[in-house]
């Protein structure tokens, strides 16, 4: 008997250091914390989500304009195409061109329409173009660049481009009105995106603070775990690991809002909304995989050092 | 097994433990008595290692745990089984996963755990409970829930708040015969009770009794050790409990 006592004992050694927690248990808390904190989590992975779409605006490169500028109308480049291009090449040349970076529109217009806007702008000096047959002047490409620093830093470069793509004659840069208009324009952007910049701040902040405070509520049943015997690491090691699986979750459902966002925008004639991170020199999914893996980790560490109870909450086993 | 000696706590501007000595040996059932405010929940929490005291000195098992570090006090503890005066179960999760977890603060496979876990709530008579949510028990169905945990197991050690608390007679003699089977591997038991008839049936059974007022403890009976009383023929539990 005696020795069967002192058996169950034998774990009673000073400073032994603590095994971390079964493999087998650590699967059977997972699951138990899963189904008794499903709502916690879910709230723990919403407030991620929003820390992920704070850092998609503060971090990320917004092809979007600006609610205060519109210049779907205002055309930095002019491209005149060959006459001998067809019009699914001049479709295709113009779906090309939208796709490059710094171009906010692009309008396709026939030889018809090019000649009828020549006309509206010679005002009243347009008699000059009676009897002009039609095909006279060539298809051409309106380009309207995006307001920002990258927008109005490469228009020569954009235009230099332009000229050496297949099916274009000539490029006409617009350069006086398009370089005062997007210096304003990026001015105005900057400070829309500083706004935006302190509200991501505000909000990711707001969203991890309270992702903590929820976490942390999971403390009262730390206690009952501790008071049978459980270490602090082992209370707090499986609230880590669902919370940091919460911060993915979270990031991902950020990301494919983002996606979908693209899509839908691109399907619109005059959105042209899209995110593309500017950190490091990787791809876009390479830096969404470091910034899912950093949300991840700081899930994790959310997780462990709200879960875990305090050293006086260790040794009284009492809420503070 | 657990040894207090001159153990002090202070409340405030009072006492809540006045320089209490106790001994509880393996196999044997001791009895705290008094009124609320005595200091009975205060004492059994410094045996369960979940307090230190001002003073004084906690033996468990040979080891002094007033000076043991932070770090080891789960070790302590999961040497322990407590049931406090209101049972903290978790709810969201069966029955029989709170049975379960004193197992896996010891490290025992999954297996070991559920089958001992079941064997304590049998012992308990809350075998049909095991798959019931604890949001969905009684109040006397969660004490003996509480039990159940706290004997699944087999610590050396056994503290009981209030174990009368809640619970008909009937149930109040098989939670006896449960904490003399406790006894009998082995375990010291301590409970700290108000209820006089839980008193009178527990020292019946050969349990030893102490009154704890103001926070100053004093013997009201001699050592008997629960096999001295089973061996004297004096153990009658129903028959004992009102």
């Amino acid at each position: 008997m005696t020795s069967s006592v002192s058996r169950r004992l034998a774990p009673l050694v000073h400073g032994r250091v603590a095994p971390l927690l079964r493999l087998s248990w650590l699967r059977a808390l997972l699951r138990l914390s899963l189904r008794r904190y499903r709502l916690r989590l879910s709230a723990v992975a919403a407030m991620f989500a929003l820390v992920a779409l704070a850092l998609i605006i503060g971090l990320g490169e917004w092809r979007v304009r600006p609610p205060a500028v519109d210049l779907s109308s205002k055309v930095e480049l002019v491209a005149f195409l060959h006459d001998d291009l067809s019009e699914p090449g001049r479709q295709a040349l113009a779906k090309a061109l939208g796709a490059l970076p710094g171009i906010a529109s692009v309008r396709l217009l026939s030889s018809d329409e090019t000649l009828a806007r020549l006309r509206a702008e010679l005002a009243e000096r347009a008699g000059m173009l009676d009897g002009v047959e039609e095909g006279f002047l060539p298809a051409t490409l309106e380009v309207a660049l995006l307001p920002n620093e990258v927008g109005a830093g490469r228009a020569d470069a954009l235009a230099w481009r332009l000229r050496r793509m297949e099916g274009v004659a000539d490029v006409d840069l617009v350069r006086s009105s398009a370089d005062a208009r997007l210096g304003a324009a990026a001015a105005q952007s900057a400070d829309f995106r500083r706004v935006g910049l302190f509200l991501a701040a505000v909000i990711a902040s707001l969203a991890l603070v309270g992702g903590f405070g929820v976490i942390r509520s999971t403390r009262r049943d730390a206690l009952v775990f501790v008071s049978l015997g459980f270490t602090a690491r082992a209370v707090a090691l499986p609230i880590a690991l669902l919370s940091a699986g919460a911060a993915v979750l979270g990031t991902g459902v950020a990301v494919a809002l983002c996606r979908l966002a693209s899509v839908w925008g691109g399907a619109k004639a005059h959105m042209n909304f899209d995110f593309r991170w500017e950190i490091g020199g990787g791809s876009n999914s390479a830096n969404t995989l470091i910034v899912g893996v950093s949300l991840c980790v700081l899930g994790g560490l959310l997780g462990w050092w709200g879960a875990r109870p305090s050293a006086r909450q260790l040794e009284t086993l009492r809420l503070s | 097994m657990l040894r207090l000696v001159a153990v002090t706590l202070r409340r405030g501007d009072g006492v809540a433990l006045d320089s209490v000595t106790l001994d509880a040996h393996a196999g044997e059932i001791v009895v705290v008595e008094g009124g609320r405010g005595a200091g009975k929940t205060t004492l059994l929490e410094v045996a369960a290692a979940w307090r230190r005291p001002d003073s004084g000195e906690v033996w468990l098992g040979g080891h002094d745990v007033v000076g043991l570090q932070l770090q080891s006090l789960p070790f302590v503890r999961r040497n322990i089984g407590f049931v406090e005066a209101v049972p903290r179960l978790l709810s969201g999760i069966s029955v029989l996963d709170n049975v379960m977890l004193p197992l896996g603060a010891r490290g025992e496979p999954i297996a070991f755990a559920r089958e001992a876990a079941l064997r304590a709530l049998g012992k308990v008579g809350g075998m049909g409970l095991a798959a019931s949510d604890v949001t969905t028990l009684s109040g006397a169905a969660c004490r003996l829930v509480a039990v159940a945990r706290a004997i699944a197991a087999a610590p050396p050690l056994l503290l009981l708040d209030e174990p009368s608390g809640s619970l008909s007679p009937p149930d109040i003699g098989a939670l006896l015969s449960v904490l003399m089977g406790a006894a009998e591997h082995g375990a010291a038991v301590i409970c700290a009770s108000a209820d006089a008839s839980f008193v009178s049936a527990a020292a019946a059974a050969g349990a030893r009794r102490y009154r704890l007022d103001n926070g100053r403890l004093s013997s009201t009976s001699g050592p008997l050790g629960l096999v001295g009383a089973r061996r004297s023929g004096v153990l009658a539990l129903n028959e004992a409990i009102p």
